[in-house]
């Protein structure tokens, strides 16, 4: 079980020893690793069972490939590169998705009523502008800014250099534009 | 964003908007996938040499070399292991070593790109492990110019790093002449596997009165069983010679453009760390 694992346990050490074939290192791994796998196959799929199988799979299909990983390297993006590409073969057999959807303003933190409709607005427009991107933009821009990941994460999660990652996130970024330009142009050029 | 008071012809901060957005996401509660994972991967071992083997070599020349790498298993397993009761040793084929990571190295630092770990002291990297660290004759060699401890393997790796010196082989590019690193783990049980190179050659030696290898010429990789039990890969980091032995329960490796003569010679002048 993973609670034999001690959280302080680096997790480089955690990947050495699933590496030997401790389950209950990489049981550690996939505690830690758990909620942003899911997310990450969450916004490809639009669907929490897929979500949920695409992570399963995808942590089992990296404790398989643990062999090719390269040690020293952050584990989390190379993770989410598999779980990620779990996620695309699982979706492309169910094409209609669901909408992802937005959570409710949480209280204390209410904008006065006119500015919070105009904000939700202006999410659900761009929502829908990143739902038209290609598969790539969206994968790039939901790294970015869904999962937070930095540079060097991205480009591990991508598989390309570092440099590459910029220019693909600003190509990104501009044809999105271009998008909500084309679904809303009254409201304004983005930066 | 979460304002919206600017007017409709200002313009908005894209990067701004699609961060408020992923923080605005509603995702469903995260399933415990831990029992599931687990489950199913209990009684595996993760992939590795196949892949690594696959990854290595080129395709045209794999089916030959794996038809070679199972002949020379046999071999190796029923000569070595009948001579020196060493059933795990098995000898693998590649073309090139796994990279090396180098995150946490210190630039500047003689080594700093052989992925050894933290820059530190001797002293300080002896305090950080429980296992005894021998170093070679200081008459000889003098101090390593710099000390790297690696926490990634269990116990802890400590690694020597000497450049140029009268007695030691010329530096390779990099300027290392000599590289020492140790670790805790055994040979004579434990170590489990020996990658070589083609036109490779492993001789098995008595070291200090422990069991070694010289193994001379081409790329390879060290496996052995950690204090753990665990089987880690080392990879070598100058693609030269090397002398593995063990010696009072830790394993050292030198590594060099040395003869077997010269690094045998050098093996013989280790002694146990003592706090100057």
């Amino acid at each position: 079980m993973a609670d034999r694992v001690p959280t302080t346990t680096p997790e480089a050490v955690l990947v050495e020893r699933a590496r030997g074939g401790s389950s209950d290192a990489f049981a550690a791994l996939v505690a830690r690793h758990n909620e942003v796998a899911f997310r990450a196959a969450y916004l490809v799929t639009h669907d929490a069972d897929e979500a949920a199988d695409a992570a399963q799979q995808g942590f089992i299909r990296a404790y398989d490939a643990l062999g090719r990983f390269r040690r020293g390297s952050p584990f989390r993006p190379w993770l989410l590169r598999i779980v990620t590409n779990q996620a695309r073969n699982l979706r492309r057999a169910e094409r209609a998705r669901a909408q992802l959807v937005l959570r409710l303003e949480p209280p204390g933190d209410v904008p006065p009523p006119e500015a919070s409709v105009l904000a939700d607005e202006r999410r659900r427009d761009l929502l829908a502008a990143l739902e038209r991107a290609s598969d790539d933009d969206r994968l790039v821009i939901t790294y970015r800014y869904f999962l937070e990941l930095d540079e060097s994460e991205m480009a591990a999660a991508l598989d390309c250099p570092r440099g590459t990652v910029k220019s693909r996130l600003s190509r990104a970024l501009a044809r999105l534009r271009t998008i909500l330009l084309e679904e809303s142009p009254l409201t304004g050029p983005h930066r | 964003v979460t304002g919206g008071a600017t007017g409709p012809a200002a313009p908005r901060d894209l990067e701004a908007e699609l961060e408020d957005l992923g923080r605005a996401l509603a995702y469903p509660p995260t399933p415990d996938l831990v029992p599931q994972v687990q489950d199913a991967i209990e009684g595996r071992r993760p992939g590795r040499w196949p892949s690594l083997i696959a990854a290595l070599v080129d395709r045209p020349y794999r089916r030959s070399l794996v038809l070679a790498l199972a002949a020379l298993l046999l071999a190796a397993s029923l000569v070595i292991g009948a001579a020196y009761s060493l059933g795990g040793l098995r000898i693998v084929f590649v073309d090139q070593l796994p990279a090396v990571p180098t995150d946490g190295a210190v630039s500047g630092s003689l080594g700093a790109d052989l992925g050894l770990g933290e820059s530190t002291s001797l002293g300080s990297a002896v305090s950080s492990v429980d296992y005894q660290v021998f170093v070679p004759d200081s008459k000889q060699l003098g101090q390593p110019d710099a000390v790297y401890f690696g926490p990634v393997l269990a116990g802890g790796q400590i690694s020597l790093v000497y450049g140029a010196r009268r007695d030691l082989p010329a530096p390779v590019p990099g300027g290392v002449s000599l590289l020492i690193t140790e670790f805790p783990g055994g040979m004579e049980e434990k170590l489990a596997q020996k990658s070589i190179g083609p036109g490779t050659t492993v001789q098995v030696l008595e070291v200090n009165g422990g069991l070694g290898f010289w193994i001379e010429g081409k790329p390879h990789v060290l496996v052995y069983r950690d204090p753990t039990g665990l089987y880690v890969y080392e990879s070598i980091r100058l693609i030269r010679n090397s002398l593995a032995w063990e010696q009072g329960g830790t394993v050292l490796r030198l590594e060099g453009d040395l003869s077997r003569e010269q690094a045998l010679a050098l093996a013989a002048t280790f002694r146990p760390y003592s706090t100057p």
